[in-house]
């Protein structure tokens, strides 16, 4: 059990045409974060965002171009990526194809030199821990993608390391297996009790299972922190439309707005989650309204998304109870304590909005 | 179909039978010219050295007399024809084991996308787009025992100069050199295109398995190209069992048949000795074994070659 801690962590591919060339992004820049012990922490972000890459250098399958990886109180930037003690979850799940299920999970214990009856017993163990007993002399390509998805849990699992890389591994499967596997993959967790590293792009997947998501966008952290706190505490516009589906309504603000606590300055923004607005066929001013008319709807069944418009531009309003409606005009409205507040760079204004019910949910 | 059917009876039957008839036909139609050319050129010729290995015949006499398998039991007892098929077994077996044991760890090594992994791959590949006539005489100017550059280089070493082409204790050795020379390249680039396809993130998880260089290449490198392993493989016997031009411009089978190759030796019998009966028959059994090979050939690749991911 160790903590992960990466200091100020660069990754440049191009170093060497760099040198001769005009400056291009690096692939990671500058990062810094820590991953506590026996926490399930999620890097996410958009594709190109830098996730793998950070994931592949703590893996020590990319070298690092500056900074320090830690794995407990050694540095590990020289150490070869099966001296880290981890074990890795490709998203191609990378069984090797020409071995049976038993082979893909023994390979890394004979590699050690485990003796061949302690082996045995470990792989039956964890064959039976992830149901594949009755798959041990089938090839990879016999597998369903829900099986060889469990053989790369046990071929990782088998090898008891320190810390468990998932990198995308989800991302295969069709969208039930993939419900499935969540909560397996949290139930896992919940056993083992060890370090999770998960890499997704897929948002719901980090909501859904870390205890900290470390988010990412072109090579530099965005935010750290707990589901609930990016979600109720984005620091930015990104942060914030980046958690959350629909995404937050971002509405660009061009003239001075006075509203009850405070004043929203030209260049600024507000935002809203589509979830925390209602509408009405009459303004309210106990509320922060916008008159709108509706583009489209969207019955979903235990919900209704609407499309509105406005003089902010196009939005979402989702709806537990359908809005029906004949009037024109209709008034999206939203509690003054469920707006966020954006400067012009898109961070969020603090201070400005600190309902309580934000507070509670900063740690979990 | 509907509107047919709705047509009257008396007019349905023959052109439905019609039509029938030339959807039938369409596919015969459309392989006749493959196949007239393969009978032709392939079949026709086959049956008719089929029945000349039953013969006797010397090329030129419109007598040709059925012999029965008189030139079947003279080539068993011709002591040339069984040298020329140890020499076949021999040369096949050797050269089929350089080039595979040859180009695949050159392959796995040169298996990088740096400048000078490049240049080396080039280097191996360009004897194979040398003309083998042109392969031959190059190598016979090397090995030319007073003058040649390989007797010089021996004589740095202060060894006696070594008569490669003239020896016949050697000179076999001498023209697997040369072939092993100019195909081993060409079957490297094979071997590292099939390397190529092995997915990277297999060898990631093989380091993450701590598994040694050793067991890498041997569980996982070699597993992944198994078919085209088979393939280099059976290619090579089938142009082992083939030489000619080597042969023909190097040493013409000499010193003392040492070299006569069953290919060698049916050129010999059939077209400079003019006993075509003979050379027929030795034909029927170089091809003989080439189909035993190849049904070897196809059924190790239907069982036991398989990668999937």
């Amino acid at each position: 059990m160790a903590d992960v801690k990466l200091v100020n962590i660069s990754k440049d591919y191009d170093q060497k045409v760099r040198k001769k060339k005009q400056p291009t992004k690096k692939a990671v820049e500058d990062i810094n974060f820590v991953i506590p012990s026996g926490s399930f922490t999620v890097i996410v972000g958009p594709s190109g965002c830098g996730k793998s890459t950070t994931l592949r250098m703590i893996a020590g399958l990319e070298a690092v171009t500056e900074g320090e990886v830690w794995i407990g109180d050694r540095i590990v930037n020289d150490v070869k990526p099966g001296d880290r003690n981890i074990a890795m979850v490709f998203q191609n799940y990378a069984l090797y194809p020409t071995m049976t299920v038993y082979k893909n999970i023994s390979f890394g214990l004979e590699n050690i030199g485990v003796p061949k009856k302690e082996i045995d017993a470990r792989v039956q163990q964890v064959a039976t821990l992830v149901n594949l007993s009755a798959y041990l002399d089938r090839k990879p390509h016999q597998l369903s993608g829900g099986q060889r998805q469990r053989v790369a849990l046990a071929r990782a699992i088998v090898k008891r390391p320190d810390l468990y890389i998932f990198d995308e591994p989800l991302s295969n499967l069709d969208a039930k297996l993939r419900a499935e596997m969540r909560n397996e993959l949290i139930n896992m967790h919940k056993e083992l009790q060890t370090t999770f590293i998960y890499v997704t792009h897929d948002q719901v997947e980090a909501m859904s299972m870390a205890d900290q998501i470390i988010l990412l966008n072109e090579g530099n952290v965005m935010q750290i922190g707990s589901p609930m706190e990016l979600y109720h505490r984005p620091q930015n516009i990104f942060v914030a439309t980046f958690m959350g589906t629909p995404a937050m309504n971002i509405l660009p603000v061009t003239e001075v707005i006075s509203l009850v606590h405070q004043t929203v300055k030209p260049g600024e923004s507000i935002g809203y989650r589509p979830e925390k607005a209602r509408l009405s066929e009459q303004p309210n001013d106990d509320f922060f309204w916008v008159k709108s008319e509706i583009v489209t709807t969207e019955l979903l069944g235990s919900e209704t998304l609407y499309r509105v418009k406005n003089k902010f531009g196009e939005q979402h309003v989702k709806l537990t109870e359908p809005f029906i409606s004949t009037a024109r005009d209709v008034y999206v409205f939203v509690k003054h304590e469920d707006l966020y507040f954006f400067d012009e760079n898109g961070e969020r204004l603090e201070g400005v909005n600190t309902h309580e019910h934000h507070q509670q949910y900063a740690l979990r | 179909m509907s509107t047919i059917n709705n047509m009257p009876s008396a007019n349905v039957a023959p052109r439905v039978r019609q039509r029938k008839w030339q959807q039938a036909l369409v596919p015969y139609a459309l392989i006749f010219p493959a196949m007239l050319v393969f009978g032709l050129f392939f079949i026709a010729p086959l049956v008719f050295m089929g029945i000349l290995s039953f013969s006797k015949w010397n090329l030129i006499s419109d007598d040709i007399p059925w012999v029965g398998f008189a030139n079947y039991q003279a080539l068993l007892q011709d002591a040339v024809f069984l040298e020329a098929l140890t020499n076949t077994l021999m040369y096949t077996a050797i050269y089929v084991i350089a080039i595979v044991g040859i180009s695949i760890p050159l392959g796995v090594w040169l298996n990088k996308n740096t400048l000078i992994h490049r240049i080396a791959q080039a280097a191996i590949f360009s004897p194979h787009v040398i003309s083998l006539v042109s392969v031959a005489m190059i190598w016979m100017f090397i090995m030319d025992p007073t003058n040649g550059v390989l007797n010089v280089v021996v004589s740095w070493f202060g060894a006696e100069g070594i008569g490669w082409l003239t020896n016949p204790q050697i000179a076999l050795y001498s023209l697997i050199i040369v072939t092993v020379w100019k195909g081993v390249g060409y079957y490297t680039i094979i071997v590292i295109a099939a390397l190529a396809a092995v997915p990277k993130t297999l060898y990631e998880a093989a380091a993450l398995d701590r598994a040694s260089a050793w067991r890498t290449f041997t569980r996982i490198t070699v597993p992944a190209i198994t078919p085209t392993i088979y393939f280099v493989i059976i290619i090579n016997i089938i142009n082992a069992i083939q030489t000619f031009e080597t042969i023909n411009i190097m040493t013409q089978g000499g010193p003392i048949n040492s070299t006569t190759t069953l290919v060698y030796y049916i050129y010999e019998e059939g077209f400079l000795n003019f006993d075509i009966g003979p050379a027929s028959a030795a034909g029927m059994i170089l091809l003989g074994i080439l189909m035993i090979l190849t049904y070897f050939y196809f059924r190790l690749l239907g069982r036991k070659v398989q990668y999937e991911q």
